[in-house]
């Protein structure tokens, strides 16, 4: 379980986060949206422990504050908006970073590792040279590091957090929808999942629980279809939209009225 | 595998639960293999140099004799006097002393390099070499007159304490300039470096303005960078201090692994970046300091060794740092044996060779990797 209480964060004297308490229980794959300026990829550098906040964060009861890193390493890994690499590491090299911190000797390190790389779907981009990927495939080898990190969802009994920043921006909609079913399965097999979102479909097919911010706040928080309403997104997002539920597919379709 | 929920229902994941996917043939992108094989070939290479640095010389000590010199480490009575003595007081010491400095050099490099996350760090490049070599200088001048007390309660080492010293504020003063929240600008480490550099070098330049003749003659030859003048002592003197460094950089590979992912990112993995950096920045200086205590600025043994070894092995410190100091021992006892044949009896100064190949290598590199500088 991750719980943030009273989360607050200032940049440069401004309050960028104002007050955000929320709680994200085992199995639930919680989505951050709302616009650009919203304070979503602060809110995820601050439960990740990159920057200074004032409030709690606790996965599984322990302090993110005061846990060591290594102890944190084992619960959780980071997805960030983007890598950069200072090294000529091959695709496997990468994704082998991400086990460095493993000490398990049992662990099956190596299958662990074709497995990640199998499921973002670069099996046999293994012997490749990371910077020549282009940048979706550098992502989906990024996502596969931080899946070889905290691979198995449930670890000693607690669940394990994934937290993604964008992690489907710069894809195309096949792979999309890959990492979104990847973080699902994540959250279905007992881990939970905190992704920054911006397709606003895609999140309300694949979350459990939506975290609406606005300006810094949460606007408003908890399942798809009570907080992607017309009514939240135009007081959001300051235009118009159309919300439907597509009975064909039993899905929910959220359109911008171009006018 | 199965997880259990926290309702107690029962599911399988995808984790293990069907065939095998990993091949128990090595992975095609795992270069570990090419590594280990790399550095065995590289322990031998390291052996005949040392043994062909140890034969060659102004003086004639013929092969065999060495062989069988080290061989029965240094009991063989096939061995004259003469032979003897022109191994076990010149030609021995120097060829360790190689050895430390060039290992030492080579691992700082890869470092230094993985610490910036930037292949054009360099401790000779970024000013840390000048700041080391700015504590070493103000001994051999004022360590017979203002710091005579400190001299002494030193004993040999005080040159290396003080080269250490200006090597660790030099490295310091360069991490805080060139990195703001986690990011190090290369542009503002490279020109950082040649301003702190510059200081540096115009402190020593009052040092040897004030310094004697004596004085002056010792500083010259130490400023290109010399083996020559190696002596058990001074083997003693920088011996425990380089070789803890080099064992300790096996402990810094994972962090320094991590590193290259940004130092973000290197947290969430697992490390305590504060204190690894710290531990990182005085091992740098601790090895810089004493390289340069005694063997003066030789240059681009810490560019050229990891760069190349990057290309064969790929850059997992892991296998890079040992890589590191063993091909680093090797350049350096060839370009010493270059440097002690060229002209012999005579012999110039190693810093000279390292220089003139490695300077050129440098631009190559700068050339090849221009974006990374974002001028």
């Amino acid at each position: 379980m991750l719980s943030v209480s009273h989360l607050n964060v200032s940049l440069a004297r401004k309050q960028i986060i104002k007050d955000i308490s929320f709680e994200v229980p085992s199995g639930t794959f919680c989505s951050i949206v709302g616009p650009n300026g919203s304070g979503k990829t602060t809110t995820l550098r601050a439960l990740t422990g990159e920057i200074a906040y004032q409030g709690t964060v606790q996965i599984n009861n322990l302090d993110i504050k005061t846990t060591h890193p290594a102890e944190m390493a084992a619960l959780r890994g980071v997805l960030p908006q983007s890598s950069q690499l200072a090294f000529p590491f091959t695709v496997y090299e990468v994704v082998r970073l991400g086990q460095l911190s493993r000490t398990d000797m049992l662990l099956d390190h190596e299958e662990i590792i074709a497995q990640a790389l199998e499921k973002v779907g670069l099996a046999n981009f293994g012997h490749r040279f990371y910077q020549e990927l282009s940048g979706g495939e550098q992502q989906r080898v990024q996502l596969a590091r931080v899946l070889a990190q905290v691979w198995e969802p449930v670890w000693h009994g607690m669940p394990r957090v994934l937290f993604l920043d964008e992690p489907i921006s710069s894809l195309d909609i096949r792979h999309q929808i890959q990492i979104m079913k990847i973080a699902r399965q994540y959250c279905d097999d007992g881990g939970i999942v905190v992704a920054v979102l911006h397709d606003l479909n895609l999140t309300a097919a694949y979350s459990d629980q939506i975290v609406l911010l606005k300006a810094g706040a949460i606007h408003s928080i908890g399942q798809p279809q009570n907080v992607l309403t017309k009514n939240n997104l135009e007081a959001v997002y300051h235009c118009t939209m159309h919300v439907s539920q597509n009975d064909a597919h039993n899905q929910f379709q959220i359109t911008p009225v171009l006018a | 595998m199965t997880v259990s929920r926290s309702g107690g229902q029962r599911i399988s994941g995808p984790y293990f639960n069907g065939s095998k996917l990993h091949d128990p043939k090595p992975n095609p992108g795992d270069r570990s293999v090419y590594a280990h094989i790399l550095t065995i070939l590289m322990f031998v290479a390291l052996l005949v140099t040392s043994i062909f640095a140890l034969s060659s010389g102004a003086a004639e000590v013929n092969i065999n004799s060495t062989m069988s010199y080290i061989f029965s480490f240094g009991q063989s009575l096939e061995i004259n006097a003469y032979e003897r003595v022109i191994l076990e007081t010149i030609r021995l010491p120097r060829v360790i002393l190689g050895i430390l400095i060039g290992a030492s050099l080579a691992v700082s490099g890869a470092v230094m390099q993985g610490l910036f996350r930037n292949p054009l760090a360099d401790p000779g490049i970024v000013g840390v070499a000048s700041g080391a070599g700015l504590g070493a200088v103000s001994f051999i001048v004022l360590g017979t007159s203002y710091l005579a007390p400190v001299a002494t309660f030193f004993g040999i080492y005080h040159v290396p304490i003080a080269a250490f010293l200006g090597g660790l504020l030099t490295t310091f003063l360069l991490y805080r300039v060139s990195t703001r929240r986690g990011h190090t600008s290369v542009a503002t480490m490279l020109l950082a470096g040649i301003a702190l550099g510059a200081l540096a070098g115009a402190c020593t330049g009052i040092l040897v303005f004030i310094a004697d003749d004596e004085q002056l003659r010792d500083l010259t030859f130490w400023q290109l960078g010399s083996l020559a003048g190696a002596t058990w002592t001074k083997i003693f003197a920088i011996a425990p201090i380089i070789l803890p460094i080099l064992f300790l950089s096996a402990f810094l590979a994972k962090g320094l692994n991590a590193m290259t992912l940004g130092e973000a990112t290197a947290r969430h993995l697992g490390i305590n970046v504060q204190i690894f950096k710290r531990i990182t920045i005085i091992a740098v200086a601790a090895s810089t300091g004493a390289a340069v205590a005694v063997s003066g600025g030789i240059g681009f043994v810490g560019i050229v060794v990891p760069h190349l070894l990057r290309l064969w092995i790929g850059p997992d410190h892991k296998y890079l740092l040992p890589a590191c100091a063993l091909l680093g021992a090797i350049m350096l006892l060839l370009a010493d044996t270059v440097a002690r044949q060229i002209v012999a009896p005579a012999e110039l100064p190693i810093g000279i060779i390292t220089a003139t190949i490695g300077a050129p290598f440098f631009l190559w590199i700068l050339l090849r990797k221009r974006s990374l500088l974002d001028l």
